[in-house]
């Protein structure tokens, strides 16, 4: 996209500055995204952003600036405009040449934005969920259906002599249904995504999206308030790896670590979770909604192992993360556009699978809760302090699951929970989140089996 | 940037489209940290992105772009038009606007400021070197830094409207992470003004020590349920998930659950809730709202008693009431409803009232984006903050959650204060408010 003599001419300047590290991020992004609300076509829209970031580093110092030009006038002027700080009078001019061109990825066969578009395949399934969710009962007053596709080109130069390419394809489908009786109202999201195109639309039934939003809302309308206080929760698959995603993954990444603003800062090779805890964080897994062929600084991604049995093993590290921290870098630089410098940031991340099965755990509990599906969370760094909330959960009384309970929370800190993952079921599965942090909003998903975490302060009305 | 517009909406003059309206946004910020006694990160940029939305036919297409070549601005027409085929009839959207002129160069709003980059770079250096400096527990300052932004925004239709706003503010920020043997604890502050010199940093400071401290020695308090007085920034917080449930495109989509609640008492009878855009002190301040309606006061909820819902010239059209200038649009979205500068009127309560026997002081929530259900209006959240009793702090607490019910919580309120306070980002106004009996889940 950008040519390769500006591009040339840009880092020339940077490294010419004084600077001891300069690159380029590339980037054009078309959009479509689609809503069916109240059974018709409720909005269409599409669109193109294009941006150029320049990131310059003076030593471990970061500087970073972005345009929507191409122009190379205006490139240099912020090229410029970055080193005018910190300039070194005297500095050798470089000359970069990019030798380390590994070209653009082969891409598999993908329905995405950059063939013709379908728009009334895309407008027949979104109808598709609507009818199928009011189908599942009368109390389904509303339903919203959405999808949201993304078709990403990024080019990056630095100054070591790369100068890479990417397309990337993201799919995701989004549905909320609000469940009404009487007065009451109650809601139920559910967003699968994945890296690809409107292909993977087809391992998305509309079926079994339209029961779990149903089946979540009305199971939320008419639950009593969960009890409060310290108790065991079963946290079932998929999106409940939100837990460790917010109670240990954010801790992980050393764009926390080198600022020592996470707990495990200097912890690597300690044992930071029960045994029974292995954890990974992978950019490589097939179609998976946080997965990428290269990071944003250029680097193929790879397979994280975080903890191995209870053991931290890795942290993600970005280039500046390494040079920070010397943590090496695992290909998990990403930011959300153009706009954003890279940062370490999470992919696909989750908890292996164990040897138990969720009846085991569920059986294991005289009284606790069992949260079944999970909304999102956060945390803070510095103290591993998170929050989470449960979308659809039931008591658990002597071993059985009870009756549901809603509005609960969970909260805790990620050292002392990672410690309280007593037991790991073999129902692994992942799901499609969006992360925001330092660097933006990006596709990352979360996964894992079913946990028992023996005590945990849950948060209730009740 | 009016050449831009006039171009774009010329082009979708001889696609002969019935209606159409294009808003174009131009950015500028500078952000600067630091970390360990060095300025670590500094970045500039400026974007710009248009936007448009047409009508014909009676159906709606958007498209947007951040590329203002001649090829990219009939690309996007040309899309816009096309996804318009595909939509269904909005017998409610509608582009009216007469032809005029706005163009509004507030002095308020945009001042010259003639900070030079050393002051700003001094400033971020010195936040991070207070906080080290006041306290030895600090263990990181890990966000430390100043920004500084500017925007502009063009709107022209098919009519012949044109408006120009535009809007720049400053801010800076610390944080605090204390360690005392196991105990650890991090809170950060930030502030927004007009110009470099009206920020204030030793309140910024200050005030990240002072709640840092308060949460070092922090525990949770028992289970039980307690009067709570939220902070301004943070009752702000909460009541931002549940604001969306006063907007007409809420309750038209059926979403709201003050549908059929227009007349009746919602709320305690002292609590009155209005929409301020045209507040000039308050730094969410705008002349016209995203389809170049002027904006006006609105009153929600008066003395209890749901008043209004706020609307956009299509819902105002669906309910056959009168535009209330909330239309919400970006560039690159579909037409909405938003609210601007919240205010809720001072009451009668006395600082004796509020400091009444035990109440809980919330000055942090967590998890607002998950732990809150705006359609059932229940809400369980992370919280800190600390326990009072007469108004003497009892002890500082954190690891508890507050849970609770919005449309409960409205009418259990038993203390309006008689101050106004706002908020950091000056975009709230509002006294301290009682709520009584909210439960907390601790120990």
């Amino acid at each position: 996209m950008l040519n390769e003599q500006t591009a040339q001419q840009v880092i020339d300047c940077a490294i010419g500055e004084g600077a001891s590290f300069a690159d380029i991020f590339v980037e054009k992004n078309q959009t479509l995204s689609i809503s069916v609300k109240s059974k018709k076509i409720d909005q269409i829209s599409d669109g193109i952003d294009f941006g150029i970031g320049i990131r310059v580093l003076f030593g471990t110092k970061v500087l970073y600036g972005y345009t929507n030009s191409m122009d190379r006038d205006e490139l240099l002027r912020i090229t410029r405009l970055l080193c005018a700080l910190d300039r070194k009078p005297g500095a050798i001019p470089a000359s970069i040449n990019f030798s380390r061109n590994l070209g653009v990825q082969p891409l598999p066969k993908i329905l995405g934005l950059n063939t013709p578009v379908n728009l009334e395949e895309r407008i027949q399934y979104l109808k598709t969920i609507d009818t199928l969710t009011r189908a599942e009962s009368s109390e389904i007053s509303q339903v919203t259906a959405s999808s949201a596709e993304r078709y990403q080109q990024i080019e990056i130069f630095n100054s070591l002599g790369l100068h890479t390419s990417d397309q990337r394809f993201y799919t995701r489908i989004a549905a909320d249904a609000i469940a009404t009786s009487g007065n009451k109202k109650d809601s139920a999201f559910y967003g699968p995504g994945g890296f690809g195109g409107w292909e993977l639309t087809q391992k998305i039934d509309p079926r079994f999206v339209a029961s779990e939003i149903a089946r979540r809302s009305i199971t939320s309308l008419h639950a009593d308030p969960c009890p409060a206080g310290k108790m065991p929760v079963i946290i079932d698959n998929a999106f409940g790896g939100v837990i460790f995603h917010e109670a240990c993954g954010h801790l992980l990444e050393t764009t926390s670590v080198e600022k020592k603003a996470s707990v495990f800062w200097d912890k690597k090779g300690e044992m930071i979770a029960n045994p029974a805890v292995s954890a990974v964080d992978d950019g490589t897994i097939s179609e998976g909604w946080g997965s990428l062929h290269l990071d944003d600084e250029g680097m193929p991604t790879q397979r994280t192992q975080l903890i191995k049995n209870g053991k931290l093993e890795n942290f993600m590290s970005d280039y500046v993360g390494e040079l920070k921290t010397g943590h090496a870098r695992t290909g998990s630089a990403r930011r959300q556009s153009y706009k954003f410098a890279p940062a370490s940031r999470m992919r696909n991340t989750f908890i292996e699978a164990g040897p138990h099965k969720i009846e085991d755990l569920i059986s294991s509990v005289q009284d606790g809760l069992y949260a079944r599906s999970m909304g999102g969370g956060s945390v803070k760094t510095g103290t591993g302090e998170f929050n989470f909330s449960v979308q659809e959960g039931y008591l658990i009384k002597n071993g059985k699951i009870s009756k549901p309970v809603k509005g609960a929370t969970l909260i805790g800190t990620g050292p002392d929970t990672l410690t309280r993952i007593s037991m790991v079921a073999n129902n692994f599965q992942i799901m499609a989140g969006m992360c925001g942090s330092v660097s933006g909003s990006i596709p990352a998903s979360v996964g894992q089996p079913a946990i028992k975490v023996d005590e945990i302060l849950v948060g209730g009305a009740e | 940037m009016r050449n831009v517009i006039e171009k774009t909406l010329s082009i979708a003059n001889d696609h002969q489209i019935d209606q159409y309206d294009v808003l174009l946004s131009e950015n500028r910020s500078l952000s600067l940290s630091a970390q360990q006694g060095k300025i670590d990160a500094y970045k500039v940029n400026s974007s710009h992105l248009i936007g448009i939305r047409v009508i014909h036919g009676k159906k709606v297409g958007i498209s947007y772009s951040e590329d203002l070549s001649d090829a990219s601005l009939k690309t996007m027409v040309k899309s816009a038009l096309n996804s318009s085929t595909y939509s269904e009839r909005d017998e409610y959207q509608s582009i009216e606007e007469p032809a005029q002129e706005i163009i509004d160069l507030n002095s308020k709003t945009f001042r010259d400021d003639k900070a030079s980059i050393q002051e700003k770079i001094d400033l971020a250096l010195r936040l991070e070197s207070e906080i080290k400096t006041r306290d030895p527990r600090t263990s990181a300052v890990p966000y430390n830094g100043y920004n500084e932004g500017e925007s502009h925004q063009y709107y022209g239709n098919h009519k012949g409207l044109y408006v120009y706003e535009r809007d720049k503010s400053v801010s800076c920020y610390t944080s605090s992470l204390l360690k005392d043997g196991d105990q650890q604890a991090l809170y950060y502050k930030g502030i927004s003004e007009r110009t470099f010199s009206e920020l204030n940093p030793e309140w910024v400071i200050s005030e990240t020590l002072k709640k840092t401290q308060t949460l070092l020695s922090a525990q949770p308090i028992e289970t039980g349920t307690y009067d709570v007085i939220f902070e301004t920034e943070t009752l702000l917080s909460l009541l931002s998930c549940f604001t969306g449930l006063f907007s007409g495109k809420s309750v038209k989509d059926g979403y709201s659950s003050f549908k059929d609640s227009l007349g009746k008492a919602i709320a305690h009878p002292e609590f009155t809730l209005k929409d301020r855009p045209q507040y000039e002190s308050g730094f969410s301040y705008s002349l016209t709202d995203s389809e170049g309606v002027r904006k006006k006061d609105l009153t929600l909820i008066e003395r209890g008693e749901l008043k209004s819902f706020y609307h956009n010239s299509s819902t105002a059209r669906f309910f056959g009431v009168s535009n209330t200038g909330h239309a919400s649009r970006s560039a690159k979205g579909h037409l909405g409803t938003s609210l601007s500068q919240l205010v809720i009127d001072t009451g009668s309560g006395k600082r004796s009232d509020l400091n009444q026997g035990k109440v809980l002081r919330i000055f942090s929530l967590d998890g607002l984006h998950a732990g809150v259900n705006a359609s059932s209006g229940d809400f369980s959240l992370a919280a800190s903050g600390e326990l009072l009793e007469n108004g003497a702090t009892l002890q500082g607490v954190k690891g508890i959650t507050i849970s609770g019910n919005f449309f409960n919580m409205l009418k259990a309120i038993s203390v309006i204060g008689g101050e106004l306070q706002t908020t950091p980002s000056k975009t709230f106004f509002a006294p301290e408010i009682r709520f009584a009996a909210i439960k907390v889940a601790g120990v």
